[in-house]
């Protein structure tokens, strides 16, 4: 039966194999096509690089920007922008703005990025009167510039003039207007061509056609996409947040060339740590440190962690010899802290102890494995610097002291974040008290630089120190506002009352932020102070970090609003209604709640953090019986595990819980 | 569509959450049509144990609003990757919320990110990671099942998701992710996942990033957790993370005296009434009507409770003790999977590269010469490696 094939099955099948032979045909023609092109166009881009190059070192006299060889390229995908330098070369030398276009694609090669310094060529060129503007007002900058007309006559003839090229040093800004012009041009340029081409009824070129727009609006794309790739940097930048991670150890510093940071518990374990040698490198890496003084150490980028293990050999059959008498170790304490001390290596002085010990021989490998992870864990020299994350906050929080973030646990918020499907493009509202703005910041990554995230705060300050950690970029904290819970808009008044009620206490509520940013300049540790101020009811964990107290001498402007712009951003948002709603706090959160579900749009989530599970009984009933559906009230349970060839169990010790979450969405009674 | 943006109204082509009842929740797409087991196409008329809901008639309807079914009434709710979690049609063992959650958190994931899925399964998890990756971020999930790469395309097209995703056909373990240094993480829900480790590290951005695996036995993760601490991999850590949830009940519990025989008596009555009306609210609690009787009982105790001396929810009345409670299920998943996370340093993709490259290399030549149709893609992957070797420093 199934042998049998008929004879139409056959040809059939014969000329199906015919028509697809002749479409590989014909895609290798193309294909061959397509290189020859791009060889043309790889050796366009040669020239133009030439160009530069001569360009730059007439202009330069350092060549700061010259330093990226092609070779640390070869495995990136390429950069899909080039920076105004070729392009106005481009549009210098009259060149037609396609070929500037797909030179866009080629062969990854990038001179300068905005980030570096160009030393030379902004003051060869022109006195450029915005700089200094720019360096201390980018964020007012930007807006500007966004704001500017896209007028394609008014383009033209400036932007021959050096003076129009992108402000060098400025930290945020948008693609140039002639750009924007170029890109959007060659985009409608193409899609007349698609156009003509389909009236003239050429359908072999329609494929063509196609692909060029697509590869238009990508090249249009990215140069937007390449703004936001610039401010997210890879490399530790300075006045970045880093965290400094030793072990088990987190801590998150600033990066100011010439601080030093202290670490570590106070006392003998305490160090201190001039992170100036990670500047330039990628987050992630991993650094050595190197002793400088007794106690102070700066960090050199190592490619390797160099392991302890291989200290462990052969070893005992089990510990029926083994004697606790404290006799086994021959060295004295003061011994190994001037071993420490006197410069030698972790794995030295783990060595040292090591055969100082009289019974370590008789210990089992694993052990001996044991004992030399917890020394290394001790006597370690190894850093990594990597870039703050929610993760990591949360971790840092957690294990310095847990009830510094109400217990919010990291699973717990992970669980938060999903139920109130926060997402970039909606209107969210958070209230969040004595969780130090963990709530509010991992929203904010969240949503990156589009929709709303409105923070309710009650008190006199935002909470915010989670938010300031995370190297936020400006366009990202832009989607944040912040409005007093007091103040929040009536729904049955009107809006014209409303805004003459804003009115009024505009100029107190000025003074009050304006105090507020003194405070945060003036002293750099108002993260401690301010905890003091707010929380006197909770014991803190002393402050570690004495040095911080140093003046500081850069520090990113904190709030991108004045107060009064905030509560009008802010009512806005909750005029409109908002498709999420997070409270988090230590109080109460039934009244708080109550008052912010009437902002939330029937049919969307809400989620209220507790660390009791008491109130949330109380909230389920009260907001089933009114406004919600789809109640659940739940924790979360979370074990880590020891994973290790022939040892894995779970850890011995674990969080008992994470504190409480009653999730559900509002619906429309009746 | 309605995944991907937000509207006020119900429109033709959205889905939407129906939910009747804790335990009756379904997803619907609103549309004229549906395909029914005889393969006609027939009116989208839904059928629940409260009678029957004419699908279309929910367009112009408000999200969050009441409908009425033939024999009762229901909410319609937007949809979110949580409740598609739950209502979604399963083809495949599925992630639930909690560990999604936790994925999507530890793997770091933002609007922009790049991320790997390795095991597309039904798409509970590409929902998640879709919303968190935003419209400027990419997803490429990949299957080694035909048929469920082509319905997962069509599911994640249908709710307005199709531009942040590339759904690919296969098999990780021979052919990798398929993208090569584009990664900021990488998720892999596979059952040799340290066969699909070295793939994996190849399509990370030269910056690193985070890799997960999700595991059901630990000799799987003992076995990956070797592979990524001899790869180089930093910040392994092993967990499982499970919800418990609370069902909010009023109990009241007999308080037993030995003073006189008469209360006794009382007190057995008092825990028959507890048990029938327990009972009552067991089977209510799931009908539509259910809410409202636990509303009754609530009003009733909380006048109760107002009247009394404490005011503080608990109350001593006629020798019981009244009390509002979280209940434990009586039965919950106890074990979805050991969930596996890691950094990938950047030193760590710098020391890889130039030997996956060969290794690649070495593969796709030997793929070459043994397909005698030397295709475009093929010769494409073969030029572009060997440049990539050519040009490394060393």
């Amino acid at each position: 039966m199934e042998s049998a094939v008929s004879f139409e099955t056959y040809l059939e099948m014969k000329e199906k194999l015919e028509s697809s032979e002749a479409m590989i045909q014909e895609l290798q023609n193309n294909n061959a096509h397509m290189r020859s092109q791009l060889d043309e166009l790889s050796s366009a881009v040669k020239s133009l690089r030439e160009e530069n190059m001569s360009l730059r070192s007439m202009y330069s006299s350092g060549g700061i920007g010259g330093t990226l060889g092609p070779s640390s390229h070869t495995s990136t995908p390429p950069p899909p922008f080039y920076p105004s330098t070729i392009s106005q070369s481009l549009h210098n030398g009259d060149v037609d703005p396609q070929v500037n276009m797909r030179a866009g694609r080629g062969p990854p090669h990038r001179p300068f990025s905005m980030f570096e310094p160009r030393q030379g060529l902004p003051n060869v060129a022109t006195p450029c009167h915005t700089m200094d503007h720019a360096r201390t007002s980018a964020y007012q900058l930007s807006t500007v510039r966004m704001s500017g007309e896209y007028d394609n006559t008014r383009t033209r003839s400036p932007s021959l003039e050096p003076t129009e090229t992108t402000p060098l040093n400025l930290p945020y800004c948008q693609p140039t207007q002639e750009e924007v012009v170029r890109k959007t041009e060659v985009i409608t340029k193409r899609i007349q061509e698609l156009l003509i081409s389909a009236q003239e009824g050429r359908h072999e070129s329609f494929m063509p056609c196609a692909d060029q727009i697509h590869s238009a609006v990508l090249d249009m794309d990215a140069i937007f996409r390449k703004v936001i790739m610039l401010e997210k940097k890879d490399e530790v930048y300075e006045g970045c947040t880093v965290v400094v991670q030793k072990g088990t150890y987190l801590k998150t510093c600033r990066v100011v060339p010439g601080r030093s940071y202290a670490f570590g518990k106070r006392g003998d374990g305490q160090f201190t740590l001039n992170v100036d040698g990670c500047l330039g490198c990628p987050f992630g890496s991993s650094f050595k440190m190197e002793r400088i003084s007794k106690k102070l150490f700066s960090i050199q980028k190592i490619e390797e962690h160099p392991d302890s293990l291989d200290i462990v050999k052969e070893g005992g059959e089990d510990n029926r010899d083994l004697r606790d008498d404290g006799q086994s170790q021959k060295l004295t304490p003061e011994e190994i802290i001037l071993l420490k001390d006197s410069g030698m290596t972790g794995k030295e002085v783990i060595q040292a102890i090591t055969e100082n010990s009289t019974t370590f021989k008789e210990k089992t490998v694993f052990s001996q494995e044991k004992y030399v992870n917890k020394k290394q864990k001790k006597y370690d020299e190894v850093i990594s610097i990597l870039r703050p994350s929610i993760r990591l906050l949360n971790n840092m929080y957690y294990s310095q002291d847990p009830l510094k973030i109400a217990n919010l646990r990291i699973d717990t918020l992970s669980q938060l974040l999903c139920h109130v499907n926060v997402q970039p493009g909606g209107n969210f509202v958070v209230f969040e008290s004595g969780t130090q703005g963990l709530v509010t910041a991992a929203m904010l990554h969240r949503m990156g630089t589009t929709g709303r995230l409105v923070q309710v705060y009650h008190g006199n300050h935002p909470q915010r120190d989670a938010v300031d950690l995370m190297n936020f970029t400006v366009q990202e904290l832009k989607v944040l506002s912040f409005i007093n819970f007091t103040k929040l808009p009536d729904k049955l008044l009107d809006d014209v009352v409303k805004e003459e009620s804003t009115a009024n206490g505009t100029e107190q509520m000025e003074m009050d932020y304006q105090q507020e940013e003194k405070n945060s300049l003036d002293d750099n540790t108002d993260l401690e102070t301010r905890e003091m101020k707010t929380d006197s009811e909770v014991v803190r964990p002393l402050i570690e970090d004495v040095e911080s107290k140093k003046q500081q001498s850069t520090r990113p402007r904190k709030f991108i609003r004045s107060q009064a712009e905030d509560i009008q951003v802010s009512s806005s948002v909750l005029r409109e209604n908002i498709e999420g709603l997070v409270v988090a706090c230590r109080q109460y959160p039934n009244n708080v709640t109550r008052e912010l579900l009437h902002y939330l749009k029937p049919g969307h989530p809400f989620v209220v953090f507790s660390p009791y599970k008491e109130p949330l009984l109380e909230l389920f009933v009260e907001v089933k019986a009114q406004s919600g559906t789809n109640l659940r009230l739940s924790e979360t349970w979370l074990r880590h595990y020891q994973v290790l060839p022939q040892r894995t169990h779970p850890e011995i010790n674990m969080s008992g819980g994470g504190g409480y979450l009653l999730y559900g969405t509002r619906i429309l009674k009746g | 569509m309605s995944f991907s943006e937000y509207k006020e109204v119900i429109q033709e082509g959205d889905t939407v959450i129906l939910y009747i009842g804790v335990s009756q929740i379904y997803a619907l797409e609103v549309k004229p049509k549906v395909i029914n087991k005889l393969g006609q196409a027939v009116d989208n008329v839904f059928q629940t144990r409260y009678g029957s809901l004419k699908v279309m008639d929910l367009i112009g309807v408000k999200f969050g609003s009441k409908v009425s079914l033939s024999k009762g009434w229901a909410h319609v709710l937007y949809p979110t990757p949580e409740l598609w979690t739950i209502t979604l049609p399963h083809r495949t063992q599925i992630l639930y919320t909690p560990d999604i959650s936790m994925v999507v958190t530890q793997l770091e994931i933002g609007p922009g990110s790049v991320v790997c899925e390795a095991g597309t399964g039904s798409g509970s998890l590409s929902h998640a990671l879709l919303r968190a990756i935003g419209p400027t971020g990419k997803l490429y999930t990949c299957d080694f099942h035909k048929e469920r790469v082509q319905v997962a395309l069509d599911e994640f097209t249908r709710h307005g998701l199709g531009q942040r995703v590339t759904v690919s056909h296969r098999d990780v373990y021979v052919e990798g992710l398929g993208v090569e240094g584009v990664a900021d993480a990488v998720f892999l829900d596979l059952p040799k996942p340290w066969e699909a480790l070295p793939h994996a590290l190849t399509a990370f951005k030269i910056t690193g990033g985070r890799i997960c695996s999700f595991s059901p036995c630990i000799e799987q993760v003992s076995r990956a957790c070797e592979l990524m601490s001899s790869m180089g991999l930093k910040e392994i850590t092993t967990l499982e993370c499970l919800a418990r949830e609370f069902h909010v009940k009023y109990i009241c519990l007999p308080i037993i005296s030995d003073s006189k025989k008469e209360p006794g008596q009382k007190v057995k009555e008092m825990e028959e009434e507890v048990l029938e009306s327990s009972k009552k609210r067991k089977i209510e609690d799931e009908s539509v009507e259910g809410i409202v009787v636990d509303e009754d009982i609530h009003k009733k105790i909380r006048n109760d409770v107002q009247e009394g001396p404490s005011g503080s929810g608990t109350k001593l009345r006629n020798n019981e003790f009244q009390f509002k409670t979280g209940v434990t299920q009586l039965k919950m998943p106890g074990h979805t999977g050991f969930l596996t996370f890691a950094t990938v340093p950047p030193e760590c993709i710098a020391k890889d590269e130039i030997e996956i490259k060969e290794l690649m290399l070495r593969k796709c030549a030997v793929w070459c010469t043994v397909t005698s149709r030397k295709n475009y893609q093929s010769m494409k992957i073969l030029r572009m490696l060997q440049l990539s070797v050519e040009t490394q420093p060393s």
